[in-house]
């Protein structure tokens, strides 16, 4: 394992020679409309470096990237893409550790041996994280609850913490795990740098952590999964779901989301998003739907993410606590309201201890 | 390692049997792969994702049985806009095809049983493909009785006219027709299937298996009769039908609990429905 | 001035408590703040479940529609916060005949100080409730908001075919397809909504330039003579897109060429549905060479 302490000025540089190497993509605070957001973008020229936009937990995610929101099913298109060695790797920059468990959860799903996708694979195949981490618990964070590090992820083989406190200071470390090597040009730039302070890392990481840990009252009691038959009978899934417009913007930037649809565009066949939370999501063309009304179809979002899910791919929950899908909502309907009210209905029936 | 890529293959039209009269539009289409894929292996009770160029793809129970290898056959009833298309088509216009998919009713764990078919409508295409490898002659001395009691609307609705024959005339086979309500020349049974369970059917063989389809009210009604009458859960089967995309378990479309139609089914026991929210 | 926020606030956790003494009904819809997120949310209530008046709160974020949520159960009687803007939804769905007037308990917030973020405020021209039972707040004088504002920026007035296009194609390009603005929209409620329409098929599926123009163009023709100017539409969307320039846009369009503003009084006739013989395009009811 190496430990580098970089300065603003170090950063930058490391970006630069990350360029020349690697299809970069980074997280930059963009204007769209009346919204200022943080998004992640490719970089097309080394004058775009400097306003890479770390501090906030990016709206979009690497789905966007790996699982994009139409795809065209080219099977000539993937032959082509397989025979060809000039594509670059995709190096994903300042991704948390949510993102990661997000991403991990599309490999099982995607990469599975029963019905492996190929057009996941393709895109998933050169695609290297640097993970990033900072004392800023993003909003309605609560991946701690699902068992997800804050700073540290198996999918990333570098991870970038920044002391925001320290600015002026060497105020990032950038961990590269051990058997791990960048290509020449980037080794070369960082046998240059410092070398950081394991314990010193330690030392700052864990009062992040505490801090953390402070700042949120959110505890799920019961264990996860949730008992299937149980939470679906016994909970009133009505009242905490009541303001839900059936919109689906929760599902389409939630990290962990992959329910999709065909769609024909002449004779080409193509994927695109899909959401439960739509209203004709498992409509049959007879006109039955087994889930008519929006409380119904809240019960399947919660149950696919805490108890199918897990139940089908060896306990791991379906969700990372990313937080997004509560601040993008509409009428910010707080999944974790939802959550707690299994959870009490769950111990009151005696069933989640 | 199973790898999918969602595209289909191709197959032609080779001849289309119109089932019903005009007030339930049922049409049989059988087909036959083009090009050089191998033969269309499959298990009585899957299901295969049926292509209409340019207008979209459904799920359709396969009708035959998989001892008959030289076409696939499906029963359509058209209700929505694939279903639509695909009564337009002609002998001789191409699909496409994906499959199969989903698992098959257990024939080979229920040999030496006594089998008995309860259908409603359109719910005997996916039995027939039961029913045909029960009663193919390579097959038939490894079961016992075979009773069979249809269900449809009408007379008009009735499906399969031309294998009822060979039906009929097949070793230790017993079959009752229904009807909705009394029609002139029509002199069999007359009643929903529930109903007629108990008087037309012997139920009284240890370890008989009983195989239900129909819409999912008749199944509910079907399958509380049987409980009635003492039949254990294990020992009922039914197949399901939901809104489906990808066919293999991942689309998010199907799942009744953490359970998929189109992989951990269609073919559902009782016994399993009994641990399954009721979502369907 | 208007009223300030935690004068509103104080006003109407006094009022509903009043109001849960004084009358009889199933269902309060209100804000209040999310016990994990902190944020404003809709708070749905049953009249029997147990309520914590000091929950309830009116900040500069609380920018849903509640009254898009009364059309959710209109058999029940429900007691509703609503903003001016809100009235002006609720006096429409009076006056199309889709929800009884008996069935409602209407607190409207005079003088409303508006919602933080929403251009929809800058130009309002409904400061005080058009219909309510109770009131909190004082109410705000006319002279005090603007009413006639047809300069504005968005609308492009000023700007060449070419530009507009331009504009338009670049903002609604970031769409997803994902119909925030419409389940937002108190004015949209059709039960069957051309989305969603299989046989025949009114939108393709997917998400390219096309569709989600021919999306927003399609929705955004219903409005004229629907649309409120509340900007729930631009509010709700997750991308931020410049949705009143085509929603707002056909507001003022509909005042412009017909002096008309829908959602004024529960007695209102709409704009495309009703005719009378003064109407200066009479139409059908003229026979040709009358």
């Amino acid at each position: 394992m190496r430990l580098k302490k970089l300065n603003s000025k170090d950063l930058i540089g490391l970006l630069e020679v990350l360029f020349a190497e690697y299809n970069l993509i980074a997280p930059f605070k963009v204007e769209q409309g009346r919204l200022n957001r943080v998004l992640y973008r490719f970089i097309r020229q080394d004058t775009e470096i400097p306003a890479i936009y770390l501090k906030e937990l990016p709206e979009t995610t690497p789905k966007n990237f790996i699982l994009p929101r139409d795809e065209r099913l080219d099977f000539n298109g993937l032959e082509q893409a397989d025979r060809s060695d000039e594509t670059r790797t995709r190096l994903f920059f300042g991704v948390r550790s949510c993102d990661l468990a997000a991403i991990e959860l599309f490999d099982d799903v995607f990469l599975d041996e029963d019905y492996l996708d190929p057009f996941y694979e393709s895109r998933r195949k050169s695609n290297i994280f640097i993970g990033y981490s900072n004392q800023i618990l993003p909003p309605n964070n609560f991946q701690k609850e699902l068992g997800i590090d804050y700073f540290d992820h198996q999918l990333a083989p570098a991870f970038l913490y920044e002391d925001l406190e320290a600015r002026g200071r060497d105020h990032y470390y950038l961990k590269i795990k051990a058997g791990f090597e960048f290509p020449g040009a980037v080794e070369n730039y960082l046998e240059e740098l410092k070398t950081g302070e394991n314990d010193q890392l330690e030392a700052l990481l864990s009062d992040w952590e505490a801090k953390f840990a402070q700042e949120s009252e959110f505890e799920i009691k019961s264990k996860l999964p949730f008992s299937e038959k149980i939470a679906f009978n016994q909970v009133d899934w009505q009242e905490p779901t009541a303001s839900c417009l059936g919109c689906g913007v929760c599902t389409y930037y939630c990290p962990t989301c992959f329910c999709f649809d065909f769609f024909w565009d002449r004779s080409t066949k193509n994927r695109a998003w899909d959401s439960c939370m739509f209203s004709v999501f498992t409509e049959h063309a007879s006109g039955h739907n087994p889930r008519e009304e929006q409380h119904q179809r809240w019960r399947q979002r919660l149950l696919h993410k805490f108890s199918y899910h897990p139940q089908n791919y060896g306990g791991k929950p379906g969700c990372v606590g990313c937080g997004r899908c509560i601040y993008k909502c509409p009428v910010n309907l707080d999944i974790r309201k939802v959550i707690k009210a299994v959870d009490n209905s769950l111990i009151e029936g005696g069933a989640g201890q | 390692m199973k790898r999918d890529d969602y595209i289909p293959a191709e197959a032609e039209i080779i001849e289309i049997i119109q089932e019903t009269g005009s007030n339930l539009n049922i049409k049989t289409f059988h087909l036959k792969l083009t090009g050089d894929k191998p033969i269309f292996d499959f298990k009585p009770g899957q299901f295969l994702m049926l292509t209409v160029h340019g207008v979209g793809e459904a799920p359709f129970g396969l009708a035959s049985s998989p001892s008959n290898r030289d076409k696939i056959v499906i029963s359509v009833k058209e209700t929505g806009r694939v279903t639509a298309a695909l009564h337009e088509l002609t002998v001789g216009d191409k699909v496409g095809l994906r499959g199969p998919y989903g698992n098959s009713f257990p024939v080979e764990e229920h040999k030496s049983n006594e089998m008995i078919f309860i259908s409603g409508g359109i719910g005997l295409a996916p039995l027939r493909s039961a029913i045909d490898y029960v009663l193919d002659q390579d097959n038939r001395k490894d079961y016992g009785r075979v009773q069979m009691l249809q269900a449809f609307r009408s007379p008009e609705d009735m499906l399969y006219d031309y294998d009822q024959p060979r039906w009929e005339d097949a070793d230790n086979t017993e079959i009752k027709y229904t009807i909705d309500k009394p029609c002139e020349d029509w002199d069999h049974c007359v009643g929903f299937p529930h109903n007629l369970i108990k008087d037309e059917i012997e139920c009284l063989t240890e370890g008989a298996k009983y195989y239900v389809c129909g819409p999912p009210i008749m199944i509910k009604s079907v399958i509380n009769e049987l409980l009635e009458l003492g039949i254990k859960p294990k020992d009922i089967i039914t197949t399901l039908e939901m809104r489906m995309s990808c066919g293999l378990g991942k689309c998010g479309k199907c799942n009744i609990g953490h359970r998929y139609v189109c992989k951990d089914g269609p073919v559902f026991s009782y016994q399993e429905l009994l641990d399954m929210p009721d979502e369907f | 001035m208007s009223n300030s926020y935690k004068e509103i606030t104080e006003d109407l956790q006094e009022m509903i408590k009043l109001i849960y003494e004084e009358e009889d009904f199933d269902q309060l819809l209100a804000y209040s703040r999310g016990m994990y997120s902190g944020l404003i949310e809709p708070l749905i209530i049953s009249r029997d479940s147990e309520i914590d008046f000091k929950r309830i709160e009116f900040t500069d974020k609380a920018y849903q529609m509640l009254s898009k949520y009364l059309l959710k159960n209109r058999e029940l009687k429900q007691a509703v916060v609503a903003k001016p803007c809100d009235t002006r939804a609720i006096a429409f769905y009076v006056s199309e005949n889709i929800i009884d007037r008996d069935n409602l308990i209407i607190i409207g917030i005079n003088g409303c100080p508006g919602i933080e973020g929403n251009t929809a405020c800058d130009e309002c021209d409904t400061k005080n409730p058009v219909i309510a039972d109770y009131y909190v707040g004082e109410p705000l004088p006319e002279e005090e908001f603007a009413k006639d504002k047809t300069d504005l920026k968005y609308l492009l007035s000023k700007d060449k075919q070419a530009t507009r296009k331009t504009h338009y194609t670049k903002e609604f390009m970031r769409c997803t397809q994902c119909y925030a603005c419409r389940d937002a929209c108190p004015v949209c409620y059709c039960d069957h909504c051309f989305v969603e329409s299989n046989q025949p098929v009114w939108l393709e599926e997917g998400s390219g330039p096309e569709e989600d123009m021919v999306f927003h163009l399609m929705r955004t023709m219903h409005m004229p003579g629907r649309c409120v100017n509340c900007g729930a539409c631009e509010m709700a969307c997750p991308e931020g897109i410049e949705m009143r320039s085509l929603t707002s846009h056909l507001y003022h369009q509909a005042r412009k060429y017909f002096d008309y503003r829908p959602g004024l009084s529960p007695d209102q006739r709409s704009l495309f549905s009703d005719y009378n013989e003064e109407d200066p395009e009479p139409g059908f009811l003229q026979q040709e060479g009358d």
